[in-house]
């Protein structure tokens, strides 16, 4: 009888093979991969965010260096419709302006939200097996 | 599924007599278990595809629900993944996924707490072991069915230890330190099982 039990109870694992959620290898799979590549993320996420930080310092201090806020003060109380006085505006702001620091802020912040959303989303996907089924 | 893991599962067939060959002591698992732990995910992956079966099985029969199960082996396997570097390559890898397997079993038992009386259909009170005699010869079993039924009713420390004997093929020892139980608990309880199983098939036949 003890055979004949232990030959049932084997059976069942054959049963169980076809009861075997063809997804499930590819669940695990998935959140091992996201574990796995998670602190990769939180790191990229990090150095991101400290680029972003020290680029907006060094394009404040410059703008306050150069007194930014006086001259705008200036040419606004100056104001005139005429394509002399746009032109020197425009040259002036770009002269004392850190075009490119303020732009590598920027795209560091905007590159920093998209991985983030894109760490949310695959965080939903992978707790919310219907999600990734679907 | 992968090169690698062909070759293993032939290496399983030739190594092995009968048609279930048992990983638990390969060699190549114990490689696969050293890569992994270095963070191989490939050898990872072929660790999944070699167990997560038997794991699924274990946890499908031990809950009864198929989503459940479902989503324990998901746990099972990601503890396993954040634990694999303390474990000890020279230990049973097999009896190590089963004690996490348990004890995520035991929590989610826990967790489920107020359906566990679900599982109490057979009380110690109510079955006098002592007088059933362990001779299930007359009792006709025709079909794996009439197990899984009887597996339904049982306790679940009871069904536990049937399965982790007869369908992984531990020992009475790797029960014990799988289940932390000392070791005359579970030869009570695996006696037990067989008797409720017993007591289960032949209430069926009257």
């Amino acid at each position: 009888m003890e055979e004949l039990l232990e030959q049932k109870i084997k059976e069942l694992e054959k049963s169980t093979e076809s009861d075997f959620p063809p997804l499930l290898h590819k669940r695990i799979m998935n959140k091992v991969t996201f574990l796995r590549f998670r602190p990769l993320f939180f790191v990229a996420l990090i150095v991101l965010i400290l680029d972003f930080s020290v680029f907006s310092f060094l394009s404040v201090r410059h703008l306050i260096w150069n007194d930014i806020g006086a001259f705008v003060g200036f040419m606004v109380k100056e104001f005139e419709l005429t394509p002399e006085y746009l032109f020197q505006f425009l040259s002036v702001i770009y002269e004392n302006t850190p075009l490119g620091l303020i732009f590598a802020a920027l795209l560091n912040l905007l590159i920093s939200v998209y991985l983030w959303k894109l760490y949310s989303s695959f965080k939903y996907a992978l707790s919310n097996p219907l999600v990734e089924k679907n | 599924m992968p090169d690698i893991l062909k070759a293993m599962m032939g290496k399983y067939e030739k190594n092995s007599s009968d048609a279930y060959p048992n990983p638990t002591n390969s060699d190549a698992v114990r490689e696969l278990v050293l890569k992994a732990r270095k963070g191989n995910l490939e050898s990872f992956e072929n660790l999944v595809f070699i167990f997560e079966k038997s794991v699924f099985g274990y946890l499908l029969y031990s809950t009864g629900r198929k989503e459940d199960a479902e989503d324990l082996t998901q746990e099972v396997f990601i503890k396993v993944y954040k634990n694999l570097k303390s474990l000890d390559p020279n230990l049973n890898f097999k009896a190590w996924l089963f004690k996490i397997a348990s004890n995520t079993l035991i929590d989610w038992w826990r967790k489920k707490g107020e359906e566990r009386d679900l599982f109490y259909l057979i009380d110690d009170k109510d079955s006098n072991f002592e007088t059933i005699d362990e001779d299930f010869s007359y009792l006709k079993i025709e079909t794996a069915k009439d197990i899984a039924d009887a597996l339904e009713k049982i306790k679940p420390e009871y069904k536990v230890v049937l399965l982790l004997f007869y369908w992984q093929g531990f020992s009475y020892e790797e029960i014990a330190s799988i289940l932390s139980l000392p070791l005359g608990t579970v030869k009570t309880n695996l006696r037990r099982a067989k008797l409720a199983i017993k007591g289960i098939l032949a209430g069926a036949k009257r």
